[in-house]
């Protein structure tokens, strides 16, 4: 009986350390191979707590070998903490033991029901899981738990639920790998995507290669510029990218960063190709292929590294700089021009009026700054490549270019993280030195209102100021479309401001060399007659004066009753001579037509001063009609010959807030063309004289002038090319192009006005120019 | 007390001469035959503002009888409202927010929890639940229903009359529980080896039904048929082992279309189980004993003498069901001399096993003594 009843409690504890045995292993998871095989363990050894503590160094992402964390706890209303020191009497009452009953009358049970709530007495059971770990179980009896046969069973079934266990970590490493692969790999999508962006965003034709030379990528910028779409392009290889510049496959200097040493055979087709220190390469060549009439070119490219240091392809910013190059010709034109008419006019201005001396001084300086400014400019013309700075959601700086640490003074280990404020500091305030505190919200702003931010002054690392003309886009989440940051591209366009603003005056100075003979004409002929009638009173008083002796000596002989009729005859002889009557009426004429002479002559410097001098640079109200008047009469010599200025000013016009100094040579300019259109017509004999008319009226916010001519008139073919850059129908070395280019400029980019041309070829054209009143 | 005249109107008299308190609620069993409107009942209780909560059951015990018909209504004192727990059969259980009373729970207090007996997930409802309290409190209650198994709402509060529902109750009161079923081992150990929660498809790596009816059949020299198979079940149910306690019983109460045996309550997977048999005497015995385990509680001024007694042991006992009763009565009178004895017939029974984790039974009787 009694060893019946030992079969069948032997066959019944197989069976419950089958049942235990199978419930191990379960599943994969950590929580719920614990979850499976405890309660069952619980459920079946009527137990009320069961935790897992695992070695810190065995847990994914954790490496600390003297702490341990709670991974499974059931109730989960037990546990006071989560963490524990490898020295926690948890792990030191099993070491180098398998496992150890702690009933509460033990002290240990005390120490280690601290980390459990409401745990007073009953019974712990700690069983170690290997190196790995321990089992903590807990019962409420505090009578005997197990009996030895049960410790032997449990020992062996938390022995293999100690390798499900190891297990468990195994593919949960493996998913935390993997999750980790996969974020990397969202990451790297996410960087690409940004790079692509970037690229897209920047404003220069730009394309990438891999080290195959494959392209991968092509932004909007070079679609335009090539008529490529990025899609046919994408991907190929075998200098596919070269054909829509050169007409055939061959490297390019994207491929010398790839193949270094490989350019030295392709010199001469560069201008100049020069490779810098950080293996960047940039050049500048002719491509008679691309545009209608060819296009100068300058290319800059650069290596790709990836994050740890190693190329992995390169990057080619192409920028279109036959502007420049024009600009650069014709600015070395306009100087040997200028410098000749100059010349010429100077010995003739410098006999007229000391006031146009200093004007010529002016120029001479404007000459040397002209020099200065074609070194500038070389410089500027030689660097390529925008600055770039790419922000989080919030501002801070995630990346700056090379380009951007150049402008700005600050590198990316510095910049990193920081909000954009602290390195791109927008000047609000010139005067109080005021920072924009959110640039890029007033950069972005811009964009929004299609301001241009050339006029954005930052204030670099080293307080100096620099003019950028600056961007912002979003960054966006495609999946989500949220904004996931911005970009910042810039330039620094300090330099290109500077040619500009010597353009303008080189034009400037341009049109007084024109107009300069003929103010010279004109302050020479009231001049002449001032000098005639100076000459005439002082031969007049020399008359009076003997007259006057002639009356003192009549004066005396009366007192000395000395008067003979012989001496009466001698003094009307005299007096006859001197015929006083005519000095008494042709004097006071003289004197007035000199006070004349002199005020016309004053009118003309102070007009050729207003124009000519260098003005305010900010916008101030002021009395366009005075401003036109003057500007009218310096020009009359170019004009006067030829036609008929009326003028019809508003008397009620109010007072206009714009740079006079600007506005002055806009009129000039248009003036000076309409005398010009006038004398063509003149020349040809189909008319005698011509009229100009300069009216100005209020329309609404607005002020008009509306400057007309009967002169030959615009052809229709190249109406609309007129305010195109270097565009000129005059001879050559009469103009420079740029006049109503840089009226353009003024009146509409300057002072938000409008420029509007009417013409009739042999009729006449009226220029219309809308200047906002605020 | 016991109401054999459930007339909406009637019941609400009773109840208002109960005069219940803001600190209590009513505890409300009703016999699965009794026909009390209880839509209507439940918004009369609302407009009285009475706190309340109740289950529909198989059967209602008072005294020595059970019923199938009429009201037992008690009050309680608590240490709040009544939580309602819905849509278990989702299997996303989402416990109400038990914070504050966690504040105040201590390991004598009880807590009551009424659950709808045919729905799923009670298993992991009652985990969940322990998971939370653990031996903070004592469990009893049990599963409602119908006997005809057919699920229907069975579960109400003041929010309504609800089925998949659960309501636990936190009882201003201490208590001492008991919990015994008396049946015996008389095949074993076999094991699930294929379970799908409440269903057992094989047995022994053979179909379920194949391997119990063979050991039935055998024991009880019957055919067992589609017909009689649930007149004869309820006397071999099974039991799952659990070690130094009366094993856990597990009820067949079908059989499936493949041979899969569908019981009252899960049975995990390689769970070891033994086949058990019931004889009137132990059944009434070991009610005596759970009644017995309850005598610490003599010399406390008691408030409830509480049963949460199987509807299948009733099926099984028949008339002796009521030796079990008076087995019961008697041991309470012996704590507490004015006992009277209240409760129902479940479909399940819920309790911590002495003092370990929180289980579902079946054919088992938990009785609890409630004192102040």
């Amino acid at each position: 009986m009694n060893r019946t009843h030992n079969f069948e409690k032997a066959i019944q504890d197989m069976s419950l350390l089958y049942e235990l045995a199978l419930a191990t292993g379960q599943s994969l998871d950590l929580h719920e191979n614990c979850d499976y095989f405890l309660k069952r363990l619980m459920g079946r050894k009527n137990l009320s707590y069961s935790a897992v503590w695992i070695r810190d160094n065995y847990l994914p992402g954790e490496t600390d070998q003297n702490t341990a964390t709670l991974i499974y706890a059931f109730p989960a209303y037990f546990p006071g903490t989560n963490k524990i020191s490898t020295d926690h009497p948890l792990f030191v009452s099993i070491k180098e033991k398998e496992f150890k009953i702690i009933p509460s009358h033990e002290k240990e049970f005390r120490q280690l029901a601290e980390d459990e709530k409401g745990i007073t007495d009953g019974t712990f059971i700690v069983f170690s899981l290997g190196e790995i770990g321990v089992v903590k179980l807990y019962a409420m009896t505090t009578g005997e738990c197990f009996s030895d046969t049960e410790l032997n069973q449990m020992k062996k079934v938390i022995s293999k639920f100690a390798v499900s266990l190891k297990g468990c970590l195994s593919h949960r490493q493996l998913l935390t790998e993997i999750a980790e692969r996969k974020k990397a790999e969202e990451a790297l999508k996410q960087s690409e995507q940004q790079m692509a962006d970037i690229i897209n965003f920047l404003p220069d034709p730009t394309f990438a290669v891999n080290l195959k030379g494959e392209v991968i990528s092509w932004n909007h910028a070079i679609e335009t510029m090539t008529g490529i779409k990025a899609e046919e392009i994408l991907g190929k290889g075998n200098y596919e990218y070269a054909l829509p510049f050169f007409g055939c496959r061959r490297p390019v200097i994207i491929d010398f960063v790839l193949k270094p040493g490989e350019e030295k055979l392709y010199l001469d087709h560069y201008f100049f190709l020069q490779r810098l220190e950080d293996n960047s390469l940039i050049g500048e060549l002719f491509l008679p292929l691309l545009g209608e009439a060819g296009t100068f070119v300058s290319a800059k490219a650069t290596p790709l590294y990836d994050i740890n240091g190693k190329i992995i392809g390169a990057i080619e910013a192409i920028r279109d700089v036959t502007k420049y190059k024009k600009a650069e010709q014709e600015l070395q034109e306009a100087q040997i021009t200028l410098e000749k008419r100059v010349q010429e006019r100077t010995a003739e201005l410098v006999k007229v009026n000391k006031a146009l001396q200093d004007e010529i001084a002016d120029r001479q300086r404007a000459e040397t700054a002209l020099a200065e400014e074609k070194e500038l400019l070389s410089v500027t013309l030689h660097s390529i490549g925008d600055g770039v700075i790419t922000t989080d959601a919030q501002g801070n700086i995630s990346s700056i270019n090379r380009v951007a640490e150049e402008i700005t003074g600050w590198r990316q280990d510095e910049a990193g993280g920081k909000p954009l404020s602290h390195i791109f500091k927008l000047i609000v305030d010139e005067k109080a030195s005021k920072t924009s505190e959110n640039p890029l919200e007033k950069i972005l702003k811009c964009d929004k209102d299609k301001e241009t931010t050339d006029h954005s002054i930052l204030m670099v690392r080293d307080n100096t100021r620099k003019i950028i003309s600056a961007n912002a886009a979003p960054i966006r989440d495609k999946k989500l479309n949220t904004i996931i940051g911005y970009i910042i591209t810039f330039r620094d366009i300090t330099e290109q401001k500077k040619i500009e603003a010597r353009l303008a005056l080189s034009q400037k100075l341009e049109s007084i060399g024109q107009l300069a003979a003929g103010i010279a004409h004109e302050i020479n002929t009231p001049m002449q007659y001032i000098g005639d009638n100076t000459r005439f009173l002082h031969d007049a008083l020399i008359d009076i004066l003997a007259s006057q002796e002639n009356f003192r000596q009549l004066l005396e002989a009366v007192e000395h009753n000395k008067v003979s009729p012989a001496f009466l005859r001698e003094l009307k002889e005299k007096e006859k001579a001197l015929d006083i009557d005519y000095l008494i009426s042709e004097v006071p004429r003289a004197i007035e037509q000199t006070l004349e002479g002199i005020e016309k002559v004053s009118k003309i410097v102070l007009s050729m001063k207003n124009f000519a001098h260098p003005g305010r640079k900010e916008k101030t109200p002021a009395d366009l009609n005075k401003a036109i008047e003057g500007t009218v009469t310096i020009s009359r010599n170019e004009w006067k010959y030829v036609a008929d200025l009326e003028t019809d000013f508003d008397p009620e016009l109010p007072p206009v807030h714009c740079i006079l100094d600007e506005i002055n040579q806009v009129i000039l300019n248009i003036v000076v063309n309409a005398a010009q259109a006038i004398r063509e017509v003149v020349e040809k004999g189909t008319l005698t004289r011509g009229v100009i008319s300069v009216k100005t009226r209020k329309v609404g916010d607005l002020v008009q002038i509306v400057i007309s001519d009967n002169g030959i008139g615009i052809p229709p073919t190249i109406i609309d090319r007129i305010f195109d850059p270097f565009f000129t129908t005059k001879d050559v070395g009469k103009g420079t192009g740029q006049g109503l280019t840089i009226a353009h400029d003024i009146v509409v980019n300057k002072h938000r006005g409008s420029i509007h041309v009417e013409s009739e070829e042999g009729k006449g054209t009226v220029f219309t120019i809308s200047l906002p009143i605020s | 007390m016991y109401i054999s005249n459930t007339a909406t109107q009637n019941l609400l008299d009773v109840i208002l001469k109960m005069k219940v308190t803001d600190d209590e609620v009513l505890f409300i069993m009703l016999g699965e035959k009794d026909n009390l409107h209880l839509p209507l009942f439940i918004s009369e209780l609302n407009e009285l503002n009475i706190s309340f909560f109740g289950g529909i059951f198989p059967g209602i015990i008072y005294d020595e009888q059970k019923y199938e018909e009429g009201a037992i209504v008690t009050k309680f004192p608590v240490l709040g409202k009544p939580l309602l727990v819905k849509g278990l059969d989702s299997g996303n259980i989402d416990l109400p927010d038990m914070t504050e009373i966690l504040k105040i729970l201590n390991k004598k207090y009880a807590a009551m929890i009424l659950v709808d007996g045919l729905t799923g997930n009670i298993s992991r409802f009652l985990t969940l639940l322990y998971s939370k309290l653990a031996n903070s409190v004592n469990y009893f209650g049990g599963g409602a229903g119908s006997l005809t198994l057919k699920q229907k709402p069975c579960i109400f509060t003041s929010a309504g009359l609800f089925q998949d529902a659960a309501v636990i109750v936190f009882l201003q009161l201490e208590c001492q529980l008991g919990v015994r079923h008396g049946w015996e081992r008389i095949m074993g150990p076999i094991v699930a080896t294929e379970t799908d929660r409440n269903t057992i498809i094989e047995l022994n790596w053979n179909k379920a039904f194949d391997v119990y009816r063979e050991i039935v059949e055998r024991d009880s020299g019957k055919k067992i048929t589609a017909n009689n198979f649930f007149d004869i079940a309820k006397g071999y149910p099974f039991g799952m082992l659990k070690q130094y306690a009366e094993c856990v019983v597990r009820d067949p109460i079908t059989v499936g279309s493949n041979g899969e045996l569908i019981c009252v309550g899960e049975i995990p997977e390689n769970s070891v189980l033994d086949i058990l048999k019931g004889e009137a005497t132990s059944l009434i015995d070991a009610a005596g004993q759970a009644a017995g385990a309850c005598k610490t509680a003599s010399g406390k001024k008691v408030t409830h003498s509480f049963i949460v007694d199987c509807i299948s042991r009733v099926l099984f006992l028949e008339n002796n069901f009521y030796r079990e009763l008076h087995e019961i009565k008697t041991k309470f009178k012996g704590i507490d001399q004015y006992s009277v004895p209240m409760g129902m017939l479940t479909l399940g029974e819920i309790s911590s096993y002495g003092e370990g984790f929180l289980e579902f039974f079946n054919k088992t009787i938990v009785t609890g003594i409630l004192y102040e």
